[in-house]
C-alpha cells in the first residue's frame, strides 16, 4: 500500500441505485477494491464488519431504511469517523442537509453530476489525508514504544546493576515488577478507590524496578556481609530507603515527571507497614502510596519464595500462610485480598521463565538482552529475614530466653541464646544426648523426661512444657521449657523430624512463688508451718501411712501471760521464736512442726517401736532458759491408732491430753489414753496420767 | 448512430456529459444501463399505490441518473416531480395536487428519452 495510489485500498460505496454504484467504481478505476450496500442498515453491518480496513466511505443520503445521515449518526457515535474518512455524494444542494453531514463527520461532499477527475481526485486526496494520518500515528506510536523500551532498558539495567552488587539473581525486579501489575489490576477490580488506569499501572510497575536503587549507597562490606549485620550496620543497609529517594529527588528537571515521582515513593516507602511498624518514616495507612504498599508485598513475597544459601524457598502455602499471618508485617486488607485472589497468576509469574525485563503492555515482544546469573542470593532478602531476625531478638532478648532447635537428620542442636546470661554452652551441639556440657546443664533426669515427651508427642498434640533447675554457671536456676515437635510429610509414620523451642529463664518468678507460696503456709514470726498447712499435710500422711507408729503433740507455753505481762510482748516473741529454733533442733527433717496459734505449737513424727522415749527426748531438749527466763511447756501427746483416723480427731485426742496435763500441774507431757496402745503408765480410764516428772 | 445523433433526439447535452465522464464508451455503457433501470416502473407503481416516500425516492433517483447523463428535458421533469413529492416537515408530499400532472411530464419525456437511447 503506498501513499498517492488507491491499490489495496477499500472503497465502500453505499447507494440504493445501482447505476450509481457501478458509475462510481467506474469513474474511481480498477486499482481500489470496492464494497457495495444498498441502504444505510447495509452500510452500518459493512461498517462493523471490516472497520478499518475501509479506506472511504462514498455515501449517498437519501436511501431507504436509513438513510445517509443516519448512517453518518452511527459512525459519528461509534468513533469511527476519525478512523474512516467519508464523503457524502448527493444532488441534494439543501445547505442545510450540508451543514449537518459536516457536524456529524463528514470530511468532504460531492455533488452530482459527478465530474469523474474530481470525484477521483477528491477520493484519492481523502484517502491520502487520513492515510498520512494514520501512518503519522504509527509512526508516532512506534516512537513512543522505542523510547518506552530504552526506558525499561535504562532501568532494567540500573537496577540489574543495584541487584548484582547485592548478589541478587536478575528475576527479582522482574518478578517485583510483575506482581506489582497483577496486585494493582486485581485491586482496582476489587475496590474503586484503588482503581487505576493501565498507564498508571504502567508507570508504578515500571518504576517498581527500582526499589532498591538506594542500595548502591551502602558499602559492599555491608551489602554482601556473609554473617549477621551489626545493628550499626544494619542501620546503614535501613538507609538505602531514603538514599534512594534521595537520589531521586536530586534528578534535575526530571524530578516531576510521574516516572520519578512514583519512583521516589516506591524508593522511599517499599519498606513501611500498614500499621505504621516500618521503616524509614513509620507511615501507615493509606498514607503510604499504593505503589510502594504494593511494591512492599510484592518484595516480600519473591523473598519468601526464592531459594537462598541459608534457605529453602518456603512453599507456596507457607509463604502464603507467613504473609497473611501477619509474620512478614501488616498489609493493607484489600491488598491481602488481591493477593490471595491473584495467586495462581502470580505463581506462574514466578515460576515462568524470564527474560529478566519487567512485561509491559507496550513493550512485550521487544527483543532485548538482559544479563542474569542464576542462584545467587539475595542480599535485599537477607536484608529482609535480618530485619525480621533483629526484631525478634530483640523481643527474645526481653524476655530471656534461649531458642533452639533440633534437626534429627544432622543430630545438631542449634542454640541462640538471646537472653541476659550466659549458660555455657555453644552455639551449636552435635549429638546433644551424649554432649557433657549440656547434661550438666540439664541434668539426666531433665535430659530422659524431655525425651520421654518427645516419644509421647503427636502431631494432635506436638508441644512440650517442662519446669526445670538448670545448673547454670552462675548456679541452679528455674528455666521454663516449651518445645514442639516437627514431623515432615515423609518423617509422619517414623520418628520426628525436628524440635524446636525455647527455654525461658523464670527463676525469678519462681523464687517470687516460692516466697509467696512459704508465706501462704508458714508462721511469719517463727518461720514454723502455719496450722492450715500442718492440718492438710499430717492429713496427707494419715491417709498414706506406713508401719510406723505416728505421734502428734501439741504442746503450750508454761506461764506465756506472765511472760508478756512482765517482760513485754517483744520478749514473748522473742520466746516463741526461740522455742521453734528448740523444736526444730530437737526433731529429725522428716518429722513437722508448726505453730497453731499463740502460744501452742504441735509436732508430728513418725517413730519406729515405742514413742516415749521419743517423747521423753523431745520434752528435755526443747524446755531451758533463754535470757535468764525458765521455759516450760505442757504437752499432750495423742497416737495414731492403726485404724484409719483423721486429723481433727488425733488433734482433739492430742489436745485434750494437754488440758489433762495443765490440769495436774505444768511442765510435763501426758498421753492421751487409748486402747489401741496399751502401756503400763497408762490408767484404763479415759483421763490420761503424768507419767514425767 | 453516434452519440450527437441520440442526444439530438433526447434533448441532452452532450457536450457537458463528455467533459464530465471523459470517455464515449463509458457514457454508450451508462446510457445503455439507464434503459435497463427499474427506478422509472418503480416510479409508476409506487404513485399508483400512493407510496409517496417510495415515490419521491424513486424521482430523486431518476433525477440523479438523467442528470448524470445529461438528459436534461426528463431530468427536468423528474426534478419538478421530486419537489412535489419531497415531504416535509410532518412526512407528507408537498405538492401532491401537482404530481399527476408532473408525473405525465415525466413519462413524456422518458418515452423520447427511450426513444433517442434506443437509436444507439
Amino acid at each position: 500500500m503506498t501513499v498517492g495510489s488507491l491499490k489495496g485500498r477499500t472503497i465502500l460505496i453505499v447507494d440504493d441505485n445501482p447505476m450509481n454504484r457501478l458509475l462510481l467504481q467506474d469513474i474511481i478505476g480498477g486499482e481500489a477494491s470496492f464494497v457495495e450496500a444498498e441502504d444505510g442498515q447495509q452500510a452500518i453491518a459493512r461498517i462493523k464488519e471490516l472497520g478499518t480496513e475501509i479506506s472511504v466511505v462514498l455515501l449517498d443520503i437519501v436511501m431507504p431504511i436509513l438513510n445517509g445521515l443516519d448512517v453518518l449518526e452511527f459512525m459519528s457515535k461509534a468513533g469511527y469517523v476519525d478512523e474512516i474518512p467519508v464523503i457524502m455524494i448527493s444532488s441534494e444542494t439543501d445547505s442545510d442537509i450540508v451543514m449537518r453531514a459536516y457536524e456529524l463527520g463528514a470530511s468532504d461532499f460531492i455533488s452530482r453530476p459527478f465530474v469523474a477527475n474530481i470525484v477521483r481526485r477528491r477520493v484519492l486526496n481523502t484517502i491520502m489525508l487520513y492515510a498520512k494520518q494514520r501512518d503519522l500515528v504509527g509512526l508516532m506510536e512506534e516512537q513512543v514504544l522505542a523510547r518506552e523500551r530504552d526506558n525499561m532498558l535504562m532501568v532494567s539495567m540500573l537496577s540489574h546493576i543495584v541487584e548484582f552488587r547485592n548478589g541478587e539473581s536478575g528475576s527479582h525486579v522482574t518478578h517485583v515488577s510483575d506482581m506489582t501489575r497483577l496486585f494493582l489490576k486485581c485491586m482496582g477490580r476489587k475496590s474503586s478507590q484503588y482503581y487505576l488506569t493501565d498507564e498508571d499501572i504502567r508507570i508504578i510497575s515500571l518504576a517498581s524496578s527500582l526499589h532498591d536503587v538506594g542500595k548502591i549507597s551502602v558499602p559492599d562490606e555491608i551489602l554482601n556481609k556473609p554473617g549477621r549485620l551489626t545493628p550499626e550496620e544494619f542501620e546503614v543497609m535501613k538507609s538505602h530507603t531514603v538514599k534512594g529517594a534521595e537520589m531521586l529527588a536530586s534528578l534535575d528537571g526530571n524530578k516531576d515527571t510521574k516516572l520519578v515521582k512514583t519512583a521516589y515513593e516506591i524508593v522511599r516507602w517499599h519498606h513501611e507497614r500498614y500499621d505504621g511498624a516500618g521503616y524509614p518514616d513509620g507511615i501507615s495507612g493509606d498514607d503510604i502510596p499504593l505503589s510502594a504498599q504494593v511494591v512492599s508485598l510484592a518484595d516480600v513475597y519473591d523473598a519468601l519464595r526464592s531459594e537462598r544459601v541459608y534457605k529453602k524457598a518456603f512453599p507456596r502455602e507457607k509463604a502464603v500462610e507467613m504473609i497473611v499471618g501477619g509474620e512478614c508485617g501488616a498489609f493493607n486488607p484489600v491488598l491481602l485480598e488481591a493477593f490471595i485472589e491473584s495467586i495462581d497468576e502470580i505463581e506462574e509469574v514466578l515460576t515462568a521463565p524470564s527474560d529478566g525485563l519487567p512485561k509491559s503492555d507496550v513493550a512485550d515482544g521487544g527483543a532485548l538482552i538482559s544479563p542474569r546469573s542464576a542462584g545467587q542470593i539475595s542480599a535485599r532478602t537477607v536484608e529482609q529475614l535480618e530485619y525480621e531476625r533483629q526484631k525478634y531478638r530483640f523481643f527474645a532478648s526481653m524476655s530471656s530466653e534461649l531458642q533452639f532447635e533440633y534437626t534429627n537428620a544432622t543430630d545438631l542442636l542449634v542454640l541462640n541464646d538471646h537472653g541476659p546470661g550466659d549458660l555455657g554452652l555453644g552455639e551449636a551441639i552435635l549429638s546433644p544426648c551424649k554432649d557433657a556440657s549440656l547434661l550438666a546443664f540439664f541434668g539426666k533426669d531433665n535430659m530422659d523426661a524431655l525425651l520421654e515427651g518427645v516419644r509421647n508427642a503427636t502431631p494432635e498434640n506436638p508441644l512440650i512444657h517442662m519446669k526445670i533447675v538448670g545448673n547454670a554457671p552462675s548456679g541452679p536456676r528455674w528455666f521454663e521449657l516449651t518445645a514442639r515437635v516437627i514431623w515432615t510429610v515423609s518423617s509422619l509414620d517414623s520418628s520426628m523430624s525436628a524440635l524446636i523451642g525455647k527455654l525461658v529463664d523464670i527463676n525469678e518468678r519462681q523464687e517470687n512463688l516460692d516466697k509467696l507460696s512459704f508465706r501462704a503456709s508458714h508462721d511469719s514470726l517463727t518461720g514454723l508451718m502455719n496450722h492450715a498447712t500442718a492440718k492438710r499435710t499430717i492429713g496427707e500422711r494419715l491417709a498414706n501411712r506406713s508401719d510406723k507408729t505416728l505421734v502428734l503433740c501439741v504442746l503450750d507455753i508454761d506461764n506465756f501471760k506472765a511472760v508478756n505481762d512482765t517482760r513485754g510482748h517483744l520478749f514473748g516473741d522473742d520466746i516463741l521464736t526461740w522455742m521453734a529454733s528448740r523444736m526444730g533442733g530437737s526433731v529429725r527433717d522428716r518429722d513437722l512442726i508448726a505453730r497453731v496459734g499463740g502460744d501452742e505449737f504441735l509436732i508430728f513424727m513418725e517413730v519406729k517401736g515405742d514413742p516415749h522415749m521419743v517423747v521423753e527426748r523431745i520434752f528435755k531438749r526443747i524446755c531451758g532458759n533463754y535470757s535468764g527466763w525458765d521455759v516450760t511447756v505442757s504437752m499432750g501427746v495423742a497416737v495414731a491408732p492403726t485404724e484409719a483416723v483423721s486429723y481433727e480427731d488425733l488433734f482433739r485426742c492430742a489436745d485434750a491430753a494437754l488440758y489433762v496435763r495443765k490440769g495436774s500441774g505444768r511442765n510435763g507431757y501426758t498421753f492421751y489414753e487409748g486402747n489401741q496402745q496399751p502401756h503400763p503408765a497408762f490408767t484404763s480410764s479415759i483421763t490420761p496420767i503424768d507419767n514425767g516428772n | 448512430m453516434s452519440l450527437e445523433d441520440c442526444y439530438e433526439v433526447c434533448g441532452g447535452d452532450l457536450a457537458a456529459v463528455r467533459g464530465r465522464l471523459l470517455d464515449d464508451n463509458r457514457i454508450a455503457k451508462y446510457l445503455g444501463f439507464f434503459l435497463q433501470d427499474d427506478t422509472y416502473e418503480l416510479l409508476g407503481t409506487s404513485m399508483a399505490q400512493q407510496d409517496w416516500p417510495t415515490a419521491f425516492r424513486a424521482a430523486h433517483t431518476l433525477k440523479g441518473t438523467s442528470m448524470e447523463l445529461g438528459l436534461l428535458p426528463l431530468h427536468n421533469a423528474a426534478f419538478a416531480l421530486c419537489e412535489a413529492l419531497r415531504p416535509d416537515d410532518a412526512g407528507v408530499p408537498k405538492n401532491l395536487s401537482a404530481a399527476d400532472e408532473l408525473k405525465q411530464q415525466v413519462d413524456d419525456a422518458y418515452v423520447i428519452t427511450q426513444a433517442g437511447i434506443a437509436l444507439l
